[in-house]
């Protein structure tokens, strides 16, 4: 039997997770992964990494009678009103939109996204668990990828992208481990692009007209306008691009001469894709003086603009982090926003009649612990929300799914959320799986050490 | 004494006086060839001399002069104050340099240099009278002892440590006589390589000067020990309004200070070694003041690194400023609750990332908050008494955990780690490891031991390739320039450094990546050292203007005609030294023959005669009837050359990367 045909037949009999470990491999290897076809989907993705690690508590009050009367501190007299929705959501902490989107079958909260493994290895460490979620595995040795970085590989081997390709990937974070080259070179294309809200275009490279620039001849050939804006007639001079070519002779191949060869391009992409404007949303308009709904809105033009970009990453730095260990109030408030804007990206999807292609995945490296702490804040847990939007060609909103218990450990802080006995959970590495899946890898799990895609959403 | 002399002097001293109803406008009193004494006495254009009979001659020494404040015997500082009491006027000399004037309270302090090797310091100081007479010399010695802080132990923790001689190092260093073996352009590299990343630079021919000295990298690890900054006029100009802008709290001003200082700072040395080490440990997840955090306050940024300065200053072992470090406020407003502060310690300190261990370092910390008013730290009475297993040892409180954790072996491995970490982002694990366990093997006890060895080691200056700051690019290329800035240059500095993802101690976890090479964070990077900077020349007229954009660039200085080989009947020639020497200057080697010819081909032209002209915007050597003008305009000409040779510069890879040597 051949080894692909071994792990199809595994995966069929539902038992993928005891597969041995030698399955797996956190290098990539190409020839193990059965790719169907991207345009099934035409899936696009924006990420929202809630880095520090986000309370499960705004999609989830289920257990918060129990968790009152165990926490350290009291909820009430810090919180205020914590109102329960119809789908015990905190309505005060972006509650009443997350029943907005799941009245309106656009999203799905998974309650259960809790590790099995993490609690084995006993982790709960910011930095292991980010990695382990943007690499897609457990084994984060030198040689895993990040999980943007194979499906790029992927999608070229599978003739998806090109070297033509308009940015595939783009980055309104930096460039985080999702992008994490492993042991084989990533093509430069290939790699992240950023952009920020503010629509700045770092790329483009000013003083280049200045009259000693140019040649006589260039100068004779337009004397009134050589120098101005392309509008007004004015062109670069010929010597800032010979400055380019004869550099790049020069530079030596890395990440630099990449950036350097991309950069004229990435410039012009900046100034046409984004300056589009975003249509009349009514009462469903991005919240305003908000840097976090100008990048989600910035995100939202860019996807819909550009079908070539197939994944954009955005960290919430301009909400705020979500290591939230004491004086958690301003989290009521992040919630609100990062909700209000969400509702405002789904309407904004759907008045592009892209609903049925983008989707929105939002989760962070773990959730926290549920005791309310003597500083007001919550610790590190082991589970947490998975927030999916649209993407509703290939995507079953099932609203909410996934219970949870409360657990107290006896131990003075210990008070955690772990899946109800018999409900639906999965490893967070599942959403690295469900990733690729979306984009036409058939068996996923061999590259997220056998956990595989978060079954519901395709049922 | 000259008391005829000084009365006239006196008079003079009132500048106005009046002869028969004139007023009369005086100055200067000098002997004339005859002994008598002269002074210019001024009325409207005409000045006369008025001759006074000489004076009687002084011929008696002044007193011996004698303390109003004595030395110690001993001391262990690195100066002493004393005062002494002597003739009104006249100079104190001690051991035969002349120091000072006693004043008109007939006393007078003076410093005493009592630095160096322990042992006898013998001082003599006599005074001078104006006549020249000296009095008998005040003889005395103090004997230099090693600090008894040395010695100072809390509970197993010595708080003290003298920075370890470089021959105790472990970590392959870097000599004299490896770097003259190198070639030229090698030297020119290495050299490059150390220089910036102590955030320096020396202009070409100060550099070549010291690499063709014999002993470059010892005469910079030496100065490094060697205090030669004027702390009091630096300190105080950083901080003038009228060249510095000083910001609102809402700008971060703490660490636009910081930023300035680098580049005010004249001299490579251990006041400069210091700052650069706090600094260096700000960027790092073991002392960021992470002001991105809504708990943390600005005047962390200073009072974080101030202390870290401070402590260096002191000789405070690394043990000891960490664990001062980990009781901070400022370190509380970072990592916030007991389970959360003691579990990043022990990630961040001991590499320790068993979550069964949390619990046991939250139990210790269990009466330890940060207070909602004003995110203040709060450490209550209740501590834990519960005996708890952590380090091998057992620890009950707060001050246990923190004490027993910088104590142990791994505290030292880890916290080398991360500086090796720091420095080859880009070596493999078992480079990093193999370069980790030969610093650790020479039992470092303070920051210098690591950051010395790292930086001056083989590994480090000839085998590691990484990509450099935009502190170690910016500041090295200012001191290469003759950079000028203006009044609000280094609040630029710092918002592109945020941009760049460099940000300086603002985040939580320090910088990660020092360098983040995604598209957006370089474009960022090399549009600042382009624009702001390369392509950015300081007009002389606006020299005085701070606030002026024009002030801004690098200077004429760094283009005089004496910084290269020239031959107005060979302008190809004296075209391609030019070049060579912007670039030897700037990414320390000569251009190549393909670079050369771009620009010639740009800016050279072959007239009719088959003669090479220049280009009219280039011509260095352009001839006007007005010498001033004619000087004014080569200098504009060689600009417009300098700068399209920078803009390319700053296109190249090498510009922002530190390179192997082979």
């Amino acid at each position: 039997m051949k080894r692909r045909d071994f792990i199809k037949l595994s995966l069929a009999a539902g038992s993928a997770i005891l597969l041995p470990d030698f399955t797996y491999a956190a290098t990539l290897d190409l020839s193990q992964i059965q790719f169907s076809s991207y345009d099934t989907n035409k899936a696009q993705t924006l990420i929202i990494f809630l880095y520090g690690g986000a309370s499960q508590l705004a999609g989830n009050l289920t257990n918060m009678d129990e968790i009152k009367t165990h926490s350290q501190s009291d909820y009430e007299s810090y919180f205020g009103d914590m109102t329960k929705t119809t789908n015990n959501c905190w309505k005060e902490a972006g509650g009443s939109d997350m029943e907005t989107l799941l009245g309106n079958g656009d999203m799905t909260i998974f309650r259960s996204c809790y590790s099995a493994v993490r609690e084995t290895e006993d982790n709960k460490a910011h930095r292991l668990c980010t990695l382990q979620n943007q690499l897609g595995t457990f084994d984060t040795d030198d040689g895993a990828g990040g999980v943007l970085s194979n499906l790029a590989q992927i999608l070229e081997a599978n003739n998806v992208v090109n070297v033509d390709t308009l940015m595939p990937f783009v980055t309104m974070e930096g460039e985080s481990k999702f992008y994490k080259q492993g042991g084989s070179p990533v093509p430069s294309y290939l790699k992240p692009v950023g952009i920020n809200e503010d629509v700045d275009n770092p790329y483009k490279r000013e003083s280049i007209r200045r009259w000693y620039y140019y040649t006589e001849a260039e100068r004779e050939s337009a004397p009134d306008s050589y120098w101005k804006s392309d509008d007004e007639g004015g062109f670069d001079p010929a010597l800032t691009a010979k400055m380019d070519i004869l550099a790049q002779h020069h530079n030596s191949p890395g990440k630099i001469k990449d950036i350097f060869a991309r950069r004229k391009s990435m410039s012009d992409f900046m100034e046409n894709v984004l300056t589009s404007s975003t249509p009349d949303l009514g009462d469903d308009a991005y919240p305003t003086n908000n840097h976090f709904a100008k990048k989600v809105e910035t995100a939202m033009k860019l996807l819909i603009n550009n079908p070539d970009t197939k994944v954009l990453t955005l960290g919430t730095g301009s909400l705020g982090g979500w290591d939230d260990h004491n004086e958690a109030r301003d989290y009521v408030d992040r919630m609100q926003n990062l909700f209000a804007t969400l509702k405002s990206a789904m309407a904004h999807l759907k008045a592009a009649g892209k609903e049925q292609t983008i989707n929105i995945m939002v989760f962070g490296e773990f959730g926290r612990n549920v005791n309310l702490n003597s500083a007001k804040g919550w610790d590190h847990g082991n589970l947490q929300n998975l927030y999916v939007l649209g993407g509703k060609g290939y995507f079953n909103h099932k609203g909410i799914v996934g219970g949870t218990k409360v657990v107290q450990t006896g131990e003075v802080n210990r008070l955690y959320l772990y899946p109800k006995d018999n409900t639906y959970w999965f490893e967070p590495l599942s959403i690295a799986a469900t990733l690729y899946k979306i984009y036409g890898v058939e068996n996923p799990e061999v590259m997220t050490d056998g956990y595989g895609v978060i079954e519901p959403l395709f049922s | 004494m000259q008391q005829t002399i000084r009365t006239i002097k006196s008079m003079v001293g009132i500048v106005l006086f009046t002869i028969l109803g004139f007023t009369y406008s005086a100055s200067g009193a000098t002997l004339d060839e005859q002994g008598k004494t002269v002074i210019m006495v001024m009325m409207d254009d005409i000045t006369l001399p008025l001759i006074v009979d000489k004076p009687v001659p002084d011929t008696t020494p002044p007193a011996e002069p004698h303390f109003t404040i004595s030395p110690p015997s001993t001391t262990y500082e690195k100066s002493a104050l004393v005062e002494i009491s002597g003739e009104a006027g006249s100079t104190i000399y001690l051991n035969s340099h002349k120091i000072a004037t006693i004043g008109s309270s007939g006393k007078s302090i003076i410093e005493l240099d009592t630095s160096g090797e322990n042992g006898n310091k013998t001082f003599q100081i006599v005074l001078k009278d104006r006549a020249g007479n000296t009095s008998k010399p005040l003889v005395f010695t103090i004997k230099k002892v090693d600090d008894p802080k040395y010695n100072t132990e809390y509970k197993g923790l010595t708080l003290y440590h003298k920075p370890m001689d470089h021959s105790a190092y472990k970590l392959a260093q870097l000599s004299d006589a490896d770097f003259n073996a190198l070639t030229a352009a090698q030297k020119r590299k290495v050299a490059d390589t150390l220089l910036s990343t102590l955030f320096f630079a020396y202009p070409l021919h100060t550099l070549e000067e010291k690499i063709n000295s014999g002993h470059f990298v010892s005469s910079v690890y030496n100065g490094l020990h060697e205090e030669r900054t004027d702390k009091e006029w630096l300190e105080s100009y950083i901080l003038d309004d009228d060249i510095f802008r000083q910001y609102s709290q809402w700008y971060d001003p703490q660490a636009i200070t910081i930023l300035s200082r680098f580049y005010a700072m004249k001299e490579l040395d251990s006041y400069f070694f210091k700052h650069w080490s706090a600094y260096i440990l700000t960027q790092t997840v073991m002392f960021s003041p992470a002001y991105e955090l809504e708990s943390t306050h600005t005047p962390d940024i200073g009072n974080v690194y101030n202390r870290i300065f401070h402590f260096l200053d002191d000789d405070a072992g690394m043990r000891f400023i960490t664990y001062v470090h980990m009781m901070s406020e400022e370190n509380w407003r970072r990592f916030r609750s007991p389970e959360d502060n003691g579990r990043e310690m022990l990630e961040i300190f001991q590499n320790d990332m068993e979550d069964s261990h949390v619990p046991i370092a939250a139990q210790a910390l269990k009466n330890w908050k940060l207070n909602t008013d004003g995110d203040t730290l709060e450490v209550g009475l209740n501590d834990n008494t519960e005996p708890l297993h952590l380090f091998g040892t057992i620890i009950q409180n707060g001050d246990d955990f923190y004490r027993e954790l910088v104590k142990t072996d791994r505290f030292a491995k880890t916290v080398s780690r991360r500086l090796v970490d720091f420095f080859f982002p880009d070596a493999t694990e078992s480079k990093r490891v193999q370069i980790t366990n030969a610093i650790v093997s020479s039992h470092p006890e303070t920051w210098q031991d690591i950051l010395l060895q790292i930086i001056f080691s083989k590994e480090y200056l000839l085998h590691n390739k990484r990509t450099k700051s935009a502190e170690e690019t910016f500041y090295s290329f200012a001191k290469k320039l003759h950079f000028l800035h203006r009044r609000n240059s280094f609040y630029i500095f710092k918002e592109y450094l945020d941009r760049m993802h460099q940000a300086t101690m603002k985040y939580k976890l320090g910088k990660i990546e020092r360098v983040p090479l995604d598209t957006f964070s370089f474009a960022y990077y090399h549009k600042f050292l382009r624009e702001q900077i390369l392509v950015r020349r300081s007009y002389p007229d606006k020299i005085d203007d701070y606030d002026a954009w024009g002030r801004q660039g690098w200077s004429k200085e760094f283009v005089t005609f004496d910084k290269f080989a020239y031959d107005e009947n060979n302008l190809e020639q004296s075209l391609e030294n030019f070049i060579n020497y912007i670039f030897k200057a700037t990414i320390a080697r000569e251009a190549t023959p393909d670079e050369l010819a771009l620009f010639k081909e740009h800016m050279l032209y072959e007239d009719d005669e088959g003669n090479t002209q220049f280009e009219y915007t280039f011509n260095m050597f352009a001839t006007y009837d007005n010498p001033d003008k004619q000087a004014t305009k080569r200098e504009e000409r060689k600009g417009y050359t300098a700068i399209l040779v920078l803009d390319y510069i700053s296109r190249l890879e090498e510009t922002y990367t530190q390179k192997e040597v082979h």
